[in-house]
C-alpha cells in the first residue's frame, strides 16, 4: 500500500512541476479572475500538508514556525511575491517534505498503516493513519493539481497536458 | 502474523475516505452554482463543471461495473459523448453524477481481503487492485479540484467558502502545529 502512495504522489509532483515549469515568481503569485490559490500558495500548502500527516507518523516538524500562517489550511493567498519563497526554494522544501515522508512511512511499515490516528479529534473522518496518508497524498493533492489547471487556464497559459491523458481516463 | 487481511481492508477503507470526502467537495461547489453556471466553459479548452461531472460519472461507471471480472473500460461506454454537454436539466446531471458515484462506491464496500491480491485490467492493462483504486483516486480527485476552481471563478462574489474560511485558520493551526493534529 505504501508503494502505490508513494507511486501516485511521484506522479502527482511530476506533473504539479510541470504545471509551473514556465512560471516566473511574479506569475506564481498572480490571482486571475477569483482563482485566488495560485501557484506558490499550493505548492507551500502541499508542503504544510506533508508536515501535518508526517507528525501522525511520528516525523518531527521541520518547517519554519510561520509557514502555518501562509499555508496552513484556511491561509489566505496573496499577489505579492515578495511575501513568499521564490519558485525554486518552494520546489526544494517540497522534495525535502516527500524525503520526509518516505523516510516515516517506511519507518512505520505497512501494518502501521492500521494504526489508529493518533490525533482522537479527528478519527471520526480519519479513523488510521493509512486513511489521513490516502487522502493527504492521493486525493487531496490531486484536488489541488486539478484546481491548479484551472488557475493556468484564468491566467490564460498554455494547456499542459496531465498523466493520465496517456490513458484516457 | 499476517497482517494482509488488515492491510487490505485498510486499502479499501482509505480509499473510500478520500473518495468520499473529495465527492463531499464537489457537491458544496457544485450546489453554489445556478444551473446556467453549471454549463459555462472558462474558455475553449476548460470544461464546464457539468461535463466535469458527465466525464466523471461516466469514468466511475465504466471503471467500477464488475470492477473484478470486465475490463474497466467498456464496450458500452461512449467517452467522447462524455465531452458533450446534453444534460439540460439539473437533476437529470445530478443522478448521472450520483450514479457514477454510487456505482464506486457500493463496488468498494463489495471488496475483501481475498481480492486485494487480484488483477484487474483497464484497455487490457493490468492492474493490481491497489492500483486501480490509486489511479480513479487521483482521477477524480484532479476533476474535483477542477469543479472547485471553476465554480469558485463562476460564483465569483458570491462564493461561500467550503473548507475552512479564509483568514479564519490562524487559531486553528496554532493548536495544531507540529502536535500531531491532521484536517485537510
Amino acid at each position: 500500500m505504501i508503494a502505490e502512495v508513494l507511486n501516485s504522489y511521484d506522479l502527482h509532483l511530476e506533473f504539479l512541476r510541470r504545471l509551473v515549469s514556465d512560471l516566473n515568481d511574479e506569475q506564481m503569485v498572480t490571482q486571475p479572475d477569483n482563482a485566488l490559490n495560485h501557484a506558490a500558495w499550493t505548492i507551500g500548502h502541499l508542503i504544510y500538508s506533508c508536515q501535518s500527516i508526517g507528525s501522525e507518523l511520528g516525523v518531527l516538524p521541520w518547517l519554519p514556525d510561520d509557514w502555518d500562517k501562509q499555508f496552513g489550511t484556511g491561509s489566505t493567498p496573496i499577489d505579492d511575491a515578495g511575501k513568499y519563497p521564490d519558485k525554486v526554494s518552494l520546489l526544494k522544501h517540497l522534495d525535502e517534505a516527500k524525503l520526509m515522508l518516505t523516510a516515516g512511512l517506511e519507518k512505520l511499515g505497512e501494518s502501521g498503516l492500521t494504526m489508529p490516528l493518533p490525533d482522537v479529534r479527528y478519527r471520526d473522518r480519519f479513523p488510521t493513519i493509512g486513511h489521513a496518508v490516502v487522502h493527504i497524498l492521493s486525493g487531496h493533492t490531486a484536488l489541488h493539481l486539478g484546481q491548479l489547471t484551472v488557475w493556468r487556464r484564468a491566467m490564460r497559459l498554455p494547456v499542459i497536458s496531465e498523466p493520465l491523458d496517456s490513458n484516457h481516463e | 502474523m499476517n497482517d494482509l487481511p488488515d492491510v487490505a481492508a485498510e486499502v479499501i477503507t482509505s480509499a473510500f475516505t478520500s473518495f468520499h470526502a473529495n465527492k463531499g467537495w464537489a457537491d458544496k461547489a457544485i450546489s453554489q452554482l445556478p444551473d446556467d453556471k453549471l454549463h459555462v466553459s472558462l474558455d475553449e479548452n476548460t470544461n464546464s463543471v457539468a461535463v466535469i461531472m458527465k466525464h466523471v460519472a461516466g469514468n466511475l461507471k465504466s471503471r467500477w461495473t464488475d470492477f473484478l471480472t470486465t475490463d474497466g473500460e467498456k464496450s458500452w461506454r461512449n467517452r467522447d459523448d462524455e465531452f458533450v454537454d446534453s444534460f439540460k436539466s439539473r437533476d437529470d446531471l445530478l443522478n448521472y453524477w450520483e450514479e457514477g458515484w454510487t456505482c464506486l462506491f457500493e463496488t468498494l464496500k463489495s471488496l475483501g481481503a481475498d481480492d486485494f491480491s487480484k488483477t484487474v485490467t483497464i484497455r487490457g492493462e493490468p492492474h493490481s487492485v491497489p492500483l486501480a483504486i490509486h489511479r480513479s483516486l487521483a482521477h477524480c480527485g484532479y476533476h474535483i479540484g477542477q469543479i472547485m476552481m471553476v465554480a469558485r471563478i463562476l460564483a465569483g462574489e458570491e462564493w461561500d467558502t467550503i473548507t475552512i474560511p479564509r483568514d479564519g485558520s490562524a487559531t486553528y493551526n496554532r493548536a495544531v502545529w507540529g502536535k500531531g493534529h491532521y484536517k485537510p
